[in-house]
């Protein structure tokens, strides 16, 4: 093999070393060990070699682009392939059940203002939805759901009194309190699961009617999966895209 | 795995070097970004018609080299190598522990053909093989190295034919992310 040859074999050698075992590079490597004019050249391609590598992870990246894309892929990436079918059906039942319970709807406003419920009427998955993804801070962030809960409780806002252990495994990001005009609150704890964001809804008091809907069942509403649960003095709704087999473990 | 958190870890996992790999063909912050999402869109409505799944790697570099082909043809960019100000990373930045001054380099790699530039920037970038880059760019294994080989030679050439009187544009005041 010419050294011609051999340098262009090794110009695809990558500056890592990772292509050490590639038998394309065993010939042209093995020259160059024992070629000095070629060993010298190699020694000073690999040092440009590494100089662009260094110069090409120097370029700045703005985080904002890869968290719209992650939050998009929460919000719209519905599971594929779902029969049709089945997907009218859920939708069906999730709006017969929010309109039956009590038959009006949240009056909620847009994102970019104070978003309310009103607790004497019912909130059905998709005011839950609206609410979740409204785009304000979240009024408080912790580490765990004791923390927040503790948050919660300090400020006088519904808090969840007894969780399947299986959320101590998620990771939390923050919780909201939602409060209408006579002072009744639903609070919103935000957390992760695999990836996936999972919303618990506490209510207590007369904003539990707010969340009443049909218990224990899973509801399906564009690629949401919603369910509802309650105690004496408080009612629960998880939201959440991922699977319902894989949230069975977080209600009761 | 759900689409839904493969799709996030993809993200996650891909994203910065996609967008760095879309704003050296660029030379745009915004086409960048553009280009980024548009591959990562194409991969949540397509992404599940490629069924080996270790190869979401390749198929998500070489959507985004298409997407930006596509584009410099429709708009006609190829051979236009005008720097244009606050779009260029940039020369003595204080962010980044490099030897190689930024703007210099980004004029070089203006200045390649563009048969070079793709596959020198996926050689640099993430360690990508010679054979990826042949699956990225669908060209011959023997065209990659024959690439390489003659796109090193010609950016060492030209970066030292780049000279000050190049416009000199800073890095966008952001600090280097992984």
């Amino acid at each position: 093999m010419k050294n011609e040859e051999a340098k262009q074999i090794l110009s695809a050698y990558r500056p890592g070393g990772d292509d050490a075992a590639d038998p394309a590079f065993e010939e042209a490597l093995e020259q160059a060990r024992r070629d000095p004019e070629l060993a010298a050249w190699f020694k000073e391609e690999r040092r440009r070699d590494g100089e662009w590598v260094r110069f090409f992870q120097s370029i700045p990246v703005p985080e904002e682009g890869k968290q719209a894309l992650l939050g998009l892929a929460r919000v719209e990436t519905a599971p594929k392939k779902r029969p049709f079918w089945l997907w009218s059906v859920g939708v069906a039942a999730g709006l017969a059940l929010c309109i039956g319970v009590i038959g009006l709807l949240i009056p909620y406003l847009p994102p970019s203002t104070d978003l309310a419920f009103d607790g004497e009427r019912s909130v059905g998955v998709p005011e839950l939805l609206q609410l979740a993804h409204a785009r304000q801070p979240f009024d408080y962030r912790g580490s765990s759901v004791p923390e927040l809960r503790a948050w919660l409780v300090g400020r006088g806002a519904p808090a969840p009194e007894a969780l399947p252990e299986a959320w101590g495994a998620l990771s939390p990001l923050g919780c909201r309190v939602f409060t209408d005009e006579w002072g009744h609150s639903i609070s919103l704890l935000c957390l992760e699961k695999n990836g996936q964001i999972v919303h618990l809804f506490v209510a207590e008091g007369r904003a539990r009617q707010a969340l009443a809907m049909a218990e224990k069942e899973w509801i399906n509403h564009s690629g949401w999966n919603a369910y509802c649960w309650s105690d004496e003095d408080r009612a629960y709704v998880i939201l959440s895209p991922a699977p319902a087999d894989e949230l069975d473990e977080l209600v009761i | 795995m759900s689409a839904n958190s493969e799709c996030n870890e993809l993200v996650g996992a891909w994203y910065s070097p996609l967008y760095r790999f879309a704003f050296s063909l660029a030379h745009n912050e915004e086409d960048a970004k553009d280009l980024t999402q548009t591959t990562f869109l194409k991969w949540a409505t397509k992404g599940d018609t490629l069924r080996e799944r270790h190869k979401a790697k390749t198929w998500l570099f070489s959507v985004l080299y298409r997407e930006f082909l596509d584009q410099a043809r429709r708009a006609k960019k190829f051979s236009q190598t005008e720097l244009v100000e606050d779009k260029l990373p940039a020369a003595h930045s204080p962010h980044a522990e490099r030897r190689i001054d930024g703007a210099m380099a980004v004029a070089a790699l203006q200045e390649l053909d563009e048969r070079f530039r793709a596959p020198l920037i996926l050689f640099y970038l993430e360690n990508h093989s010679y054979l990826e880059i042949a699956d990225i760019l669908d060209i011959p294994i023997g065209t990659v190295m024959s690439r390489l080989r003659r796109g090193k030679d010609r950016l060492r050439a030209t970066m030292e034919t780049v000279t000050e009187s190049r416009v000199v544009i800073p890095f966008p005041h952001k600090e280097a992310q992984s």
